[in-house]
């Protein structure tokens, strides 16, 4: 009997795809986080203080985010990408210029997690498919966090 | 996610940010289709706004039912506002010659403001920050897909002369 922890499935180890999926997350996580700290820094106008503290909570989560998945990217025996040109060229994600009216800080982060949940729920079916469960939970994780975001910023856009 | 609605969705132009985004035909579509949202004048604004986005003839018009639509759904809707400002920015363009016989430059526009003539305003300080000389100018909106066709066809016309076609 084999004393070797056997989790992961072989084909998920295996399958560039999987990996190619999560440094996509990895990549729209980071962009995602430094337009969210942008926001954070030049935030203006009467709702200043909840939505400053709002953005440094958000940037957090994704800090220990990036960390988690490229961690996992690692587990399953691939290498995780990095460096600022590589993270925002595969994000594709568009950047924007400050200053911004507050709402409109509030509708592109909306939008960029839109993008991240488009990517993250691929990343999750392909996982699901490929029986690794590990990146599936991750992923399951990770989508209920944006989701939940994506609904306090959209709240705050209602009038 | 790049919508096969959108009228604009061409290739290397379309920087694939603007195909995240929803395009702005879906975003009618989806105002038109929420009850109550809009009044019926606003909806036949909205139906005027979709034509023209389909069509694009005049990308003028568009802007001009967009800054009226504006201003009247704004409050009440944000983020479609926000969608749809997103996508005019990236498949509208203005033209500017300094004067009629000048070469046009193209200037990308910004929806900051409600009015289309701030637009126009604000392109035209833009080109003369670049140090354009404005003698005569002239200004027109066109949307860039538009643009592209009619190089694509200058250029097969300039291959066909030389080729004594």
């Amino acid at each position: 009997m084999s004393t070797a922890t056997k989790t992961t499935s072989v084909a998920a180890k295996n399958d560039t795809r999987l990996i190619d999926s999560l440094n996509l997350v990895l990549a729209d996580s980071y962009a995602l986080m430094s337009l969210t700290h942008l926001a954070h820094w030049n935030v203006e106008g009467d709702q200043f203080f909840g939505l400053h503290k709002a953005f440094e909570e958000q940037y957090e989560n994704l800090f220990e985010a990036v960390d988690e998945i490229a961690e996992r990217v690692r587990a399953l025996d691939a290498y995780a990408i990095g460096g600022l040109g590589t993270l925002a060229k595969t994000a594709g994600m568009e950047e924007f210029k400050s200053p911004l009216a507050q709402k409109d800080y509030v509708a592109a982060l909306i939008v960029a997690h839109e993008k991240v949940i488009t990517d993250m729920t691929q990343t999750r079916d392909l996982a699901g498919q490929l029986n690794d469960l590990e990146s599936q939970d991750m992923a399951i994780g990770r989508l209920q966090w944006h989701e939940k975001t994506l609904w306090m910023l959209k709240s705050f856009l209602k009038r | 996610m790049k919508s096969e609605t959108c009228p604009a969705a061409f290739g290397a132009e379309c920087p694939p940010a603007t195909c995240h985004g929803r395009c702005a035909i879906e975003v009618i579509d989806e105002l038109l289709s929420q009850r109550k949202s809009v009044t019926g004048e606003q909806a036949d604004l909205l139906l005027d706004l979709r034509w023209q986005l389909s069509r694009q003839d005049s990308a003028e018009e568009a802007l001009r039912l967009f800054a009226t639509l504006r201003l009247q759904l704004e409050s009440f809707h944000y983020l479609a506002f926000f969608r749809m400002r997103r996508w005019l920015e990236h498949h509208i363009v203005a033209q500017v010659q300094s004067c009629p016989v000048a070469p046009v430059h193209l200037c990308a526009i910004k929806l900051d403001s409600y009015c289309i003539e701030a637009v126009r305003r604000h392109c035209l300080c833009r080109s003369l920050e670049k140090g354009t000389p404005l003698l005569a100018p002239r200004l027109t909106f066109a949307f860039r897909e538009n643009i592209r066709h009619a190089r694509a066809i200058a250029q097969a016309k300039t291959q066909l002369s030389v080729s004594g076609h």
